[in-house]
């Protein structure tokens, strides 16, 4: 099968992470045998108001001399610069969208069968502005709802909806979104897919859960993702459970420094290692290396983290984030603990000490399997493919 | 030499990712709003800040304000409360938006300063290659190139 898929977000030597699940799947879907081209729609954010046709005019001239030039192409995936003037909302993504991805394939034109649009609004709206048809697309955003707030973005949504040949989000919180802002009338039209869960790096380790002192964290160090928290939360358990709990960070952000000061305030320094971010294949022998999985994002469209964590035999203390009861919560009682959204730095080490005293409960090695059987490349790339013959016919 | 420019603080990690692979000497054209440290470029990277007006100055300000990161990271850190009132924000920030006439600013006009730069370079080194950080600053390069007997080649990264 011919696909061209279509993302905003795929990794590069820039930002390693950025997009992996994309890039996952496209790797799952090529060693099926498939023909699988990229276009990756990168936003250039200018000022306000239409771009001036000399920005296009210079873009045209250099891709006519050499493509690459403005297109660079690297492993399948094409990088297309979209020039999108600021205040333009996520209605005015889609437009720039469209416009950089016709301006690209008139230099280098897609021969897909199929393509799969990544996000409802701008991507999918984009190519169906285009005429791509069918088109198959993969909700994961975390600001959905901030595009549901802007009623252009909206209608081009719900246009999205009707309009694709096949729309598919990651997680069931995803779907139930959806359906509360455009009506049980589509709730035929949503299903889930979900990403993928690479455990090819990551061993799985056999412990017996009595001693949870060493925990970890991968993902970025950001308000968004609960970090705070979990830092409280670390300080407290030292403090008040196991004062020889260690914290391991993988990732970093805007709050690394906040941190940082606030765990050598606390004489907690050096119970903390900040690794910064690791490729994805480096990440395995440290969670080999830990007890216990600590995530407290508020909000996570699908939790990668978390899935990987119980692949590599470890125990996850997670909020109700959305992503992690549709991901795992049907196995919570094997696999860690999943606390309410709003849970306070006690709640969250206390519910480690008493993980730790009670731990006959976890069955770590069937989440492993669970997390196998659900989420590995080639279930979810036979899926998706399910889902484009579907679209396709 | 390898001449990147970029007028944005959007693209910093692009360009110190691209210019810090790259074996040859290189120079990074850049203005006041495009914040990036030396310490950040490496030995192999000479940083020449020009004054210039970013392309995207207005973009600018909203990504460096430091109350808006402060705002953001409370909304964002968990609280129903918060989350409600970020949404609140930007519905009124987009009506409030949508209502007043977009600007026109000048912005696009190629900034003489960083065309002298760009000159400049050309001038006094052996130039192999422009590296466009911003696909904005394509037009400004251009500028800068016309009338020069044997361009190098020009590419957005």
């Amino acid at each position: 099968m011919r696909i061209d898929v279509v993302t905003p977000w795929y990794p590069d030597h820039a930002s390693v992470f950025l997009g992996v699940f994309v890039q996952q799947q496209v790797t799952a879907l090529r060693s099926k045998g498939h023909n699988v081209n990229v276009e990756v729609a990168q936003i250039f954010p200018g000022p306000p108001g239409p771009i001036p046709p000399a920005v296009y005019e210079a873009m045209h001239r250099h891709a006519a001399q050499d493509v690459d030039a403005v297109y660079p192409t690297v492993d399948g995936a094409t990088w297309i610069p979209c020039p999108v003037p600021a205040r333009s909302g996520f209605a005015g993504r889609a437009d720039a969208f469209a416009t950089g991805i016709a301006a690209k394939r008139r230099f280098l034109p897609t021969e897909g069968e199929i393509t799969h649009a990544h996000l409802g609004v701008p991507t999918a709206a984009a190519v169906l502005e285009l005429g791509d048809h069918p088109v198959v697309v993969t909700e994961h955003q975390s600001t959905l709802d901030f595009v549901l707030d802007e009623p252009p973005a909206r209608d081009r949504y719900r246009e999205a909806i009707e309009q694709a040949a096949g729309f598919y989000v990651v997680a069931g919180h995803l779907r139930d979104r959806l359906i509360a802002a455009f009506g049980p009338e589509v709730t035929d039209r949503i299903d889930v897919i979900p990403n993928i869960v690479d455990l090819t790096d990551i061993a799985f380790r056999e412990r017996d859960h009595e001693r949870l002192d060493r925990w970890i964290y991968v993902g970025a160090i950001a308000a968004h993702k609960g970090t705070k928290l979990l830092i409280e939360a670390f300080l407290h358990h030292r403090a008040n459970h196991n004062p020889h709990a260690t914290l391991t960070i993988v990732g970093d952000g805007a709050e690394g420094r906040w941190l940082w000061n606030r765990a050598t305030e606390a004489g907690a320094g050096d119970a903390i290692r900040l690794l910064g971010p690791l490729p994805h294949h480096e990440i395995g022998p440290h969670l080999s290396d830990a007890d216990l999985m600590v995530h407290l994002s508020p909000a996570e469209t699908f939790g990668i983290a978390s899935l990987e964590g119980l692949g590599a035999g470890l125990p996850v203390i997670s909020l109700r984030n959305g992503g992690a009861e549709h991901t795992w919560g049907s196995i919570e009682s094997i696999a860690g603990v999943l606390l309410d959204v709003g849970s306070d730095a006690p709640a969250v080490s206390d519910s480690v000490a008493e993980l730790a005293d009670a731990p006959q409960r976890l069955d770590l090695a069937s989440a492993r399997r669970y997390v196998e059987v659900t989420y590995s490349a080639s279930a979810v790339a036979d899926r998706l493919l399910a889902a484009y013959t579907k679209a396709i016919s | 030499m390898i001449v990147g420019v970029m007028t944005q603080p959007l693209r910093v990690k692009y360009a110190v990712a691209h210019l810090s692979d790259r074996p040859v000497s290189a120079r990074l054209i850049t203005v006041q709003a495009a914040k990036v440290s030396q310490s950040e470029l490496g030995d192999s990277i000479e940083l020449v800040h020009v004054d210039a007006p970013s392309t995207t100055s207005v973009t600018n300000r909203l990504v460096r304000g430091s109350a808006t990161r402060r705002v953001l990271g409370w909304t964002r850190s968990g609280s129903h409360v918060g989350r409600r009132l970020e949404r609140l924000i930007r519905r009124t920030l987009w009506r409030v938006r949508q209502a007043a006439p977009p600007s026109t600013p000048d912005a696009y006009t190629p900034a003489p300063a960083v065309v002298a730069a760009i000159r400049s370079t050309l001038e006094d080194h052996d130039v192999t290659e422009i590296i466009c950080f911003d696909v904005f600053d394509l037009v400004t390069v251009e500028h800068a190139l016309a009338n020069h007997g044997d361009p190098p080649p020009v590419r957005v990264r």
